[in-house]
């Protein structure tokens, strides 16, 4: 293992990630050594690097060209088998591929996950999520790609079945979940909010226990004039910890392998999703697949 | 100036939770003149009969039809086993008395639309009980309807009673008898978690899921076309042994673009510092809107204080009983519909039994 840090690239617009930013320089055992919009500007620098941390598939697909280990934020891809290109392009690079920006690592989701794995909460009955947001349209995956790999890390399994319904051009979108077991999960997801503050709403119950991580709780009040503000506290995002990680796996003896099947379970269902929203019908998984009843 | 003269309320059957004719009798127009329920009632039945008339200082009538000829009421409060909310209704209906239930309306769709054909032929007035005028839902409604988030496209309510409901599922031995509905839920009287007793096991959806489903009505003013849900037994033992259900979700897809979702369960003592979240989400056009259920409320904690009494107090709840009889007296004396009316009530039903049987097959079902 080698004492020097690991020299990172930080690929895409600080400036609309400021928390990334700051997160990957804040990592122990690494240092930023450049930062650029695009791989190919980095490699104008003439700046040796050994990672890169990514926004896009394109950029994920070229930083593994290049022989880089590659943080990118989920999703790792638009679609599923983009996904399945970028992570055989990386067992056949020998780079390490981690995806990141994932809502299991935020510090409330990884209590709950703690608790349900040491068995307080039970076996999990049901994931309620709601999480909205204004502005921007994104890609189906984007909005959905983190809590859907939260959904099937707190059930320890694919869904069973699902069902989607999509409003206005997808921007909004409701996901219903069943798990085996009888396990079950709502999550709706808007981009409608005004411009402004979002909303992420998290609750858990488990056969004998519950978890409810809701700004509510964590809300603020400020008075100056008419009707008090809310004021939403920051809960932290897990970059941090999620950058860290990415490191000590590349600077570790061996180097770890890509958890590639995880990240395609995660698009199996998304790309299920979007069929049962385009069909209105239920979906079933049989043998990896889902298909209508 | 002369006082209006009482509306006299024939009492039928008070076999759960009496607060409907408690919040009725809370309201001074009303006046509670007898509790009557048929001869052929079991045992219990007739107990807690007459132990209400008692406690009321008013007499107990085994004989349904003769208590309505005899004593001069103009309306009827319906408290009895869920199974037999619809007969006693019709049968007051036909008598031309004024129908107060108390939820859910019915197992059985068939047994609604009965319902629904005697208070329109008869011309009376319905409501069926609900929470829609607690404090948090009027000033959602204020919201609403000031258009303050636009026009909602979507709703969703989480309604969770943390009470246990006898054992946790899986801790009985393997070859325990299986927990026998009726037994339990006469037996769980006492601590008022027997809003299911009857003959017929019914799941959290059958029990509670009206409430929810009075939210969406009275916010939105629309009855969902198509559900889809999932419904299992997760948490008690006398649920798995009858099945029935004690956790649910459902999604909800309207005649227009509102979509919405219910998760609704009896998730047991330990999963809530009190009665359970109980939450309202709604986005608009214009904006979103999130409303606790239970506030107001004011938290009380003490030393030796007993682990299954509620650290939150709900404030102004029993404003909600008293602000329903005096939305009944005014759907009579101005002959207009109530905060809900016969057939709102029996859309409820129905959208309940789709969710059931979408639970049991897995598919999309359109409400009937």
């Amino acid at each position: 293992m080698s004492d020097s840090p690991l020299q990172l690239a930080l690929i895409g617009h600080p400036d609309d990630a400021p928390d990334r930013s700051e997160a990957l320089r804040r990592v122990r055992g690494a240092r930023v050594a450049v930062t650029a919009e695009s791989m190919e500007a980095a490699a104008g620098e003439n700046v040796e690097f050994d990672a890169v941390a990514v926004d896009s598939s394109a950029d994920a697909g070229r930083a593994i060209a290049a022989g880089k280990h590659v943080l990118v934020g989920a999703p790792l891809a638009d679609s599923l088998q983009e996904a399945e290109a970028l992570l055989e392009a990386s067992r056949e690079a020998g780079v390490f591929l981690a995806v990141g920006g994932l809502p299991v690592n935020v510090p409330a989701n990884r209590v709950i996950l703690d608790r349900l794995s040491s068995g307080k909460l039970g076996e999990p009955g049901l994931l309620r999520v709601h999480c909205w947001s204004g502005g921007s349209s994104r890609s189906l995956a984007s909005k959905l790609y983190g809590h859907i790999d939260l959904a099937i890390r707190f059930f320890g399994s694919s869904p069973a079945e699902l069902y989607c319904v999509a409003r206005g051009d997808q921007s909004y979108l409701q996901v219903h979940l069943g798990f085996a077991g009888g396990g079950m999960a709502v999550l709706d997801f808007s981009d409608r909010l005004p411009a402004g503050q979002g909303y992420d709403s998290l609750s858990l119950i488990g056969s004998s226990g519950a978890a409810y991580s809701d700004d509510h709780h964590n809300t603020h009040l400020l008075f100056a004039g008419g009707n008090p503000a809310a004021l939403i506290d920051d809960c932290g995002d897990g970059l941090l910890a999620e950058a860290q990680s990415f490191v000590d796996a590349i600077a570790g003896e061996t180097l770890p392998p890509t958890d590639g099947e995880a990240v395609l379970a995660v698009h199996r269902v998304l790309e299920a999703i979007g069929r049962s929203s385009e069909s209105a019908g239920v979906l079933h998984e049989r043998g990896g697949n889902y298909e209508p009843a | 100036m002369s006082r209006p003269d009482p509306i006299r309320v024939l009492v039928l059957s008070v076999v759960k939770h009496d607060y409907v004719v408690r919040g009725v009798a809370s309201h001074p127009r009303f006046e509670l003149a007898a509790v009557a329920d048929d001869a052929n009632q079991p045992d219990w039945v007739h107990e807690r009969n007459e132990e209400f008339a008692r406690e009321h200082g008013i007499p107990y009538v085994r004989d349904v039809e003769k208590a309505i000829a005899e004593h001069d009421v103009q309306v009827a409060v319906v408290s009895s086993e869920a199974e037999r909310h619809c007969d006693l209704s019709v049968r007051a209906a036909d008598a031309g008395l004024h129908v107060i239930q108390d939820k859910p309306m019915s197992n059985s769709v068939a047994e609604c639309d009965r319902v629904v054909e005697a208070v329109e032929r008869n011309n009376v007035k319905f409501l069926m009980w609900n929470r829609n005028l607690l404090p948090a839902l009027v000033k959602a409604k204020e919201v609403l309807d000031r258009g303050d988030i636009g026009t909602p496209y979507a709703i969703h309510v989480d309604f969770y009673f943390a009470k246990d409901a006898g054992p946790p599922k899986g801790s009985l031995a393997p070859d325990a008898e299986p927990l026998d509905w009726l037994e339990f839920l006469k037996a769980a009287h006492a601590t008022g978690a027997d809003g299911g007793v009857g003959k017929e096991p019914m799941g959290e959806l059958s029990i509670e899921g009206c409430y929810p489903l009075a939210y969406i009505a009275l916010l939105c003013g629309k009855e969902a076309k198509r559900v889809f849900a999932r419904t299992t037994a997760h948490f008690h033992q006398l649920c798995v042994d009858n099945d029935v259900e004690d956790l649910a979700t459902v999604t909800l897809e309207f005649e227009d673009e509102l979509v919405g979702s219910l998760a609704i369960g009896r998730i047991g003592n330990a999963s809530h510092p009190d009665i359970g979240e109980i939450k309202l989400h709604v986005l608009g056009s214009e904006g979103a809107l999130v409303i606790s259920e239970a506030r107001p409320e004011v938290s009380i904690y003490y030393r030796d204080q007993s682990a299954t009494e509620f650290k939150s107090q709900r404030l102004l709840a029993e404003d909600n009983d008293y602000l329903l009889a005096d939305n009944f007296l005014r759907a009579i004396e101005t002959d207009s519909p109530s905060i809900l009316d016969v057939r709102t009530s029996r859309n409820f039903t129905a959208m309940v039994a789709a969710a059931i049987e979408s639970g049991r097959s897995g598919k999309v079902v359109e409400v009937g």
